[in-house]
């Protein structure tokens, strides 16, 4: 694995866990009593760290580091948790988040402030353990008291043994020495009895511990046997040991009784248990592909749904019954295949939910507003490309929700409304759709007051602006360069428009839909394609050409009469059945000449009825030739690129090409 | 009888279980493990899963994560000590896990290793352990 690839895994990965570091800390806010949670932060800080330091992203290990420590003493209630340490743990994560997208030049981020702030946190409840004992210990020849010589004159009674005085050299390197030395102890006390260590158990238990260690040993072992399994301990430099002379030992003591020291080192970690959390996902063992692979496989599931159709066309051209089976099952193993890919680019919406709940939190704490938001729907799934796509549009009218929508509590309350606006983030699956709807109980849209703005802007003249009905006024707010905003705040009315977020949406092929009540709020409906790779179309023949028209921008065809026809304004319209329908004539839009063939008689004209924008126009064309799945292939070329009208073409089964309709485009 | 005939003849080739919930610290395990030609032949995302793949792929050696959602590594470790008192279980700690590290090896963990991993150091504990 090379270097970059570990570092594209490690910022996915990394990026989930701020992602669920972001979510409990959310619910931590809205609940401090909840401990799970403390823990779930807890581990989550600490995978984080490790894989940092493992990538040698220093920085980001020390934040998360001291972020571990502090959830440590919540943990422990030592510190209390306050609106103080919530905002420092976001301020932690933002800095994390930060260090992670920028993480190239990680080790110049500025950490210094963050780590202030959690340290301020932190200290105003200082832990008291540690304090106490700060003395380093040196490692000298071993003292043994009156006890200590009993008790090895005692061993040595008992059996063939002899006593030891063995001296253990630690790496360097070795970070947690008193795990260490537990493993050299437990080794000796396979062989033998440990009489007495220095450091003493307790300071190798609390750490208080240098690079060596003497041990009084009694083992019936020889010298030999003891070196060699101490040896294979890991991270051990050296090994010394020396017989003691027990009669030398005797005669220069002065006897002071003392108490006599623990042989086994003792436990002394503190329970770490987690309840169990049902709502934990059991992880699933995955591998990471690129998105490109994903494409391309796709794309030669495309040729291979193409090449499908030529076959199904030349065996009924050559009548030949002998391909039937084979064709049936090529047929259903096709369709497997492209379910399969399609699945494999999906994924779960909450992927772009996930971050809005705190979007909102800061949104909503900066305005001095009060909004409870709620998301719905986040396990549905979305194709990787469109997912993508649709993070800065929902952000965007996030942000008009929050900034112009919902009102101020002071506001709300004078309105006799609750003092708290509610927004609503819910996502659905309506057959080959999804729907976004962002629904908030804020102020409305005023068609009046768009008018107004419309005319003030000059785009409209009065009596122009009049005119419009109010679903009209209110759809001008998808204009370019409209705004309905009195003032320019920093979060919204600035820069990109609702415009942007339509173009966006129909670029995906999707569609937007607003629905407002002045005073009531607001509703966004966004109507996306599941994926953007293969849709459901209607071909239809213009002249002798074959067009492609996504389904999902179609409502009916209709067939009506050229006597019907109206002119109003100078555009063709029709009346059907109460309803006044613009007409298209797509043969003067592509430039194809009428052929008279295809008009069953003269009079009788088709019409596809498409919507665009909430609005409903119809599209003149001479016949319907049925609905198929086709493969979007892009436009993508210098030439093409910027052609109107065209979203793609795609291969027919007869090996035949047709351009997909962009009807947003193309109207 | 595995282990026996790894410490018998060749050390080269064992058979491996890592256990993290991170898939870019297995990554990063593997990545040195069979780099070194040795074979991982489980890995587990959390204890509970952990005892489970132990059961079914009875490896010679087990990395084991302490932090962990569902069942920490402590926990995990006494399960797969019960399980099978021969088991060789590395802790895979980081700094600070002192008391917990050294409760581990009360518990029958045979050696640990601190994060960040050095491959050196990996193989060392290997070696010794097998």
């Amino acid at each position: 694995m090379s270097m970059s690839e570990y570092c594209d895994m490690f910022k996915a990965e990394a990026n989930e866990h701020l992602q669920q570091l972001n979510h409990t800390l959310l619910e931590l806010e809205q609940d401090n009593s909840n401990l799970e949670n403390i823990n779930i932060m807890f581990r989550a800080a600490h995978t984080l760290k490790g894989m940092a330091a493992t990538m040698g992203y220093n920085k980001i290990a020390e934040v998360t580091h001291e972020m571990e420590n502090l959830m440590d003493s919540i943990r422990n209630q030592e510190i209390d948790i306050n609106s103080t340490i919530i905002n420092v743990l976001f301020e932690c994560l933002d800095q994390l988040e930060f260090g992670i997208e920028n993480i190239e030049t990680e080790c110049d981020m500025d950490i210094s402030a963050i780590l202030l702030r959690l340290n301020e946190v932190s200290s105003s409840a200082e832990k008291h353990e540690h304090v106490a004992e700060n003395v380093t210990c040196v490692s000298e020849s071993i003292d043994l008291k009156e006890d200590d010589i009993k008790k090895c004159q005692s061993l040595c009674e008992d059996k063939d043994s002899s006593i030891f005085n063995v001296q253990v050299t630690l790496d360097e390197t070795c970070l947690l020495k008193t795990a260490r030395t537990g493993l050299v102890l437990r080794e000796l006390d396979k062989m033998g009895t440990v009489v007495k260590t220095v450091p003493s158990q307790e300071d190798i238990d609390s750490g208080n511990i240098d690079n060596e260690i003497n041990i009084v040993f009694v083992t019936a072992n020889n010298e030999n046997v003891v070196i060699e399994k101490i040896s294979k301990v890991s991270e051990i430099s050296n090994v010394k040991i020396d017989p003691l002379d027990l009669d030398n030992i005797l005669a220069a003591e002065k006897t002071e009784s003392m108490p006599s020291i623990p042989s086994t080192p003792t436990s002394t970690s503190k329970s770490m248990k987690n309840s169990m959390n049902e709502d934990n996902v059991k992880s699933v063992q995955s591998v990471r592909v690129s998105i490109e692979r994903l494409d391309n496989l796709m794309n030669m599931v495309g040729e291979l749904l193409i090449n499908k159709s030529r076959l199904n066309q030349l065996a009924i051209e050559l009548e030949t019954k002998k391909l039937d089976e084979t064709l049936a099952s090529l047929d259903r193993l096709t369709n497997d295949i492209q379910v399969e890919v399609m699945d494999a680019r999906m994924v779960q919406i909450d992927q772009v939910f996930n971050r809005f709940p705190r979007m909102v939190r800061d949104l909503s704490i900066e305005q001095k507003k009060k909004i409870s938001f709620l998301t719905e729907g986040n396990e549905i799934e979305l194709d990787r490309t469109v997912l993508d796509e649709i993070g800065d549009p929902l952000v965007h009218l996030l942000r008009n929700a929050v900034d112009h929508g919902i009102e101020t509590p002071e506001e709300r309350i004078a309105k006799n409304k609750t003092e708290t606006g509610s927004l609503n983030l819910k996502a659905s699956r309506l057959r080959n759709n999804v729907l976004i709807e962002l629904q908030d109980d804020g102020r409305g849209i005023d068609p009046v007051k768009m008018r107004d703005v419309a005319i003030k802007k000059g785009l409209f003249e009065r009596a122009q602006a009049n005119d419009l009905s109010d679903r009209e006024a209110m759809y001008l707010i998808f204009e370019p360069g409209f705004s309905a905003a009195e003032e320019v705040t920093d979060i919204s009315g600035r820069g990109v428009g609702m415009d942007a977020v339509k173009n966006k949406i129909e670029d995906l092929g999707g569609s937007v839909e607003l629905e407002s009540v002045v005073e009531q709020g607001t509703t966004i409906r966004l109507k996306l394609p599941l994926t953007v790779a293969i849709i459901q179309s209607l071909l239809v023949n213009v002249g002798e050409e074959t067009y492609a028209v996504p389904i999902n921008n179609i409502v009916r065809d209709e067939v009506i009469e050229q006597d019907d026809i109206r002119s109003i304004k100078g555009e063709k319209v029709v009346n059907l059945r109460g309803e006044v329908l613009p007409l298209v004539d797509l043969h003067d839009v592509l430039s194809v000449p009428h052929n008279k063939e295809n008009y069953r008689d003269n009079n009788n004209l088709l019409v596809v009825v498409v919507e665009k924008a909430g609005q409903h126009i119809g599209l003149i064309v001479d016949k319907l030739l049925g609905q198929q799945e086709v493969i979007i292939k892009t436009l993508d070329n210098k030439l093409l690129k910027n052609v109107k009208g065209f979203s793609g073409a795609t291969i027919l089964g007869n090996g035949n090409v047709a351009l997909i309709l962009d009807v947003p485009t193309l109207v | 009888m595995k282990n026996d005939q790894i410490q018998g003849t060749d050390k080269n080739m064992a058979d491996i279980m890592i256990v993290d919930d991170a898939a870019f610290m297995r990554m990063v395990i593997k990545d040195i493990l069979t780099k070194n030609g040795h074979n991982v032949v489980a890995e587990a995302g959390d204890g509970l899963d952990a005892i489970e793949k132990y059961k079914e792929s009875k490896p010679d050696l087990v990395f084991l994560d302490i932090v962990m959602p569902n069942m920490e590594g402590t926990d995990a470790l006494k399960s797969i000590m019960e399980i099978d008192e021969n088991a060789k279980v590395v802790m895979c700690s980081s700094i600070g896990q002192q008391s917990v590290v050294t409760e581990a090896i009360n518990n029958g963990a045979q050696d640990f290793i601190v994060k960040p991993f050095d491959a050196t150091k990996v193989l060392e504990v290997m070696n010794n352990v097998l």
